[in-house]
């Protein structure tokens, strides 16, 4: 019965609803652009190390992309503790070395000195780190600075071109693959970032039209809705919106990710995108409910 | 059904507070016809919102035959506007996003009655709008937009009509068609009605009229 009525709002809001979808689609693209940019620097500045010999590799971690450069300005709350955690500081590396958080080197059973490879280029594993966060990446020390080996790390044999391999003679593959399966990517961050921002666009845009229609809402009320069927309105017209908006974003990414060498979406980025959506709902529907049940229906009509 | 009021006063809280009704006490018999009138601020939207469930006195009952409404939970109230009362408002106060005959449909479709639209196509065509059923209210005029604001305050047959200045925001012709409705509904079918106004073609009209002044009745 009140889903018709949602679905009328979902239409009618559908035009503010575009706008706020393409300004969030512009920043994720610009977003992508930039990252995608930082990406062939970094293979650049990999490219420009001297080669070292090794034995053939018996299992690789690889990381595609490059977002180090992002993931050093992104704000504390989601990258910066991961990359200064992860900078090597005084113990770091020096040119032509990398550094690599301890789960890493444990998963890999990697020793410091180990030779690993990196963008096909060949490096001592120089020092090891403590990440406060789990999923920290290994860093690459070239010349002046040093880089997160930013993207996904991935176990396997494959890499991709321009991939950043860490190897270990004699390690199983499959016990790093169960390792390192879910590792998140500044990318992810980013993206999960501009989606907060999104979701809370869309919690305002929501209240917003609370306010606009609460007039609207006195009308259902005085024919007879009860506050929680209005409020089971207002939550199903959001979530319609909601859905929209991770179709819209889920085909945009689909769309944008290979232009700028990204990973496409994935699962796992669905549900990130379930969670803070269902988050933003859980927070738009619980003030308006209060609020609805705060006021006469004379006060919502005036 | 009968709609009472005893000694039904309400205090608005700002500044010294406004005292809108003071101790009210009214019988609108069964199937009666009442014109609530009075200077502007007088109480009469007061007098009804709080007949209509709408919010609660401060002081006093409202009665609707045997039941006590003024003290009815908030789940309780709404099924009983639902049910039992049919609003018409000074503003019209249709559902935008619906065409006529869905705004007519959407009390039927709330209290699950099957049908709906035939119904609500049926309510349409008694007050003469059967050819604008699947029109939206802003392509209707003003007359025409009360008249499906009466339909719908009919759709689930209603005990009780209250009307809050239903010509308010009309011109002379179309507020009589309105009232011309609402007295033949109110005859027909024998809902009690209580309008609020101050249109002189109301007051002409035989039938009760009560006067209120201050918050009390004259
Ligand atoms: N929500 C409110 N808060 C404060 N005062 C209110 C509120 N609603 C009504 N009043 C006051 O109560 C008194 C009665 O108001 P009411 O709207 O019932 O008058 P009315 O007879 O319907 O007037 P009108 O003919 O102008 O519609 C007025 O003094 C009004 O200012
Ligand atoms: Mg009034």
């Amino acid at each position: 019965m009140i889903l018709p009525y949602a679905l009328r709002g979902v239409r009618k809001h559908a035009g503010v609803f575009a706008l706020l979808a393409g300004t969030v689609a512009v920043s994720v693209a610009l977003a992508a652009l930039l990252l995608g940019a930082v990406s062939s620097a970094t293979a650049a500045f990999v490219a420009r190390v001297p080669p070292v010999p090794l034995p053939a590799p018996a299992v690789a971690f690889y990381a595609t992309g490059g977002a180090g450069y992002a993931a050093q300005r992104m704000p504390t709350s989601l990258g910066q503790q991961l990359v200064v955690a992860g900078l090597p500081g005084t113990a770091g590396p020096g040119p032509g070395q990398v550094s690599a958080p301890t789960w890493l080197v444990q998963a890999a059973n990697l020793r410091v000195g180990d030779p690993v490879v990196v963008g096909g280029r060949a490096f001592r594993l120089a020092a090891t780190y403590t990440a406060s966060w789990d999923h920290a990446l290994p860093v690459l020390s070239v010349g002046r600075g040093s880089l997160p080996l930013a993207g996904k790390l991935y176990a396997g044999v494959d890499p991709p071109p321009g991939a950043a391999w860490v190897l270990r003679p004699g390690t199983g593959t499959a016990a790093a693959r169960a390792d390192l399966g879910s590792v998140y990517s500044p990318v992810d961050l980013v993206v999960a970032g501009v989606a907060v921002l999104g979701g809370l666009g869309v919690a305002d845009t929501f209240l917003l039209s609370l306010l606009r229609r609460r007039r609207q809402l006195g009308i259902a009320r005085a024919l007879g809705w009860e506050t929680g069927q209005v409020a089971a309105w207002l939550l199903l017209e959001a979530a319609g919106m909601a859905a929209l908006g991770i179709v819209v974003g889920a085909l945009l990414a689909e769309a944008v990710a290979p232009a700028a060498g990204l990973p496409r979406p994935g699962p796992a980025d669905l549900l990130v995108a379930l969670l803070v959506v269902s988050a933003a709902l859980a927070l738009a529907a619980r003030r308006p409910a209060a609020w609805l049940r705060a006021r006469t229906v004379s006060d919502l009509l005036r | 059904m009968s709609l009472r009021a005893v000694d039904l006063t309400k205090i608005y809280l700002v500044g010294q507070g406004v005292k809108a009704l003071d101790q009210v006490s009214v019988d609108f018999p069964p199937g009666s016809f009442t014109v609530v009138t009075g200077p502007s601020g007088c109480g009469k939207s007061t007098l009804l919102s709080i007949l209509g469930g709408l919010e609660r006195p401060t002081y006093g009952e409202v009665w609707m035959g045997e039941r006590r409404v003024d003290r009815l939970g908030e789940g309780e109230l709404a099924r009983l506007r639902l049910g039992s009362i049919g609003f018409v408002f000074q503003a019209f106060h249709l559902l935008a996003d619906l065409t006529a005959a869905e705004n007519v449909a959407m009390p039927l479709r709330l209290a699950r009655r099957p049908a709906a639209r035939e119904r609500a196509l049926e309510l349409l065509e008694q007050v003469g709008l059967g050819q604008r059923a699947d029109h939206y209210p802003h392509q209707l005029s003003g007359g025409e937009q009360q008249r499906v604001a009466v339909a719908r305050a009919l759709a689930n047959r209603p005990a009780v009509v209250l009307a809050d200045e239903p010509t308010g925001n009309l011109d002379s012709r179309s507020g009589t068609d309105v009232i011309a409705l609402l007295r033949r509904f109110n005859r027909e079918q024998g809902q009690t009605t209580v309008v609020a106004s101050h249109d002189p073609v109301l007051l002409a009209e035989p039938g009760r009229v009560l006067r209120l002044r201050d918050g009390r009745v004259e």
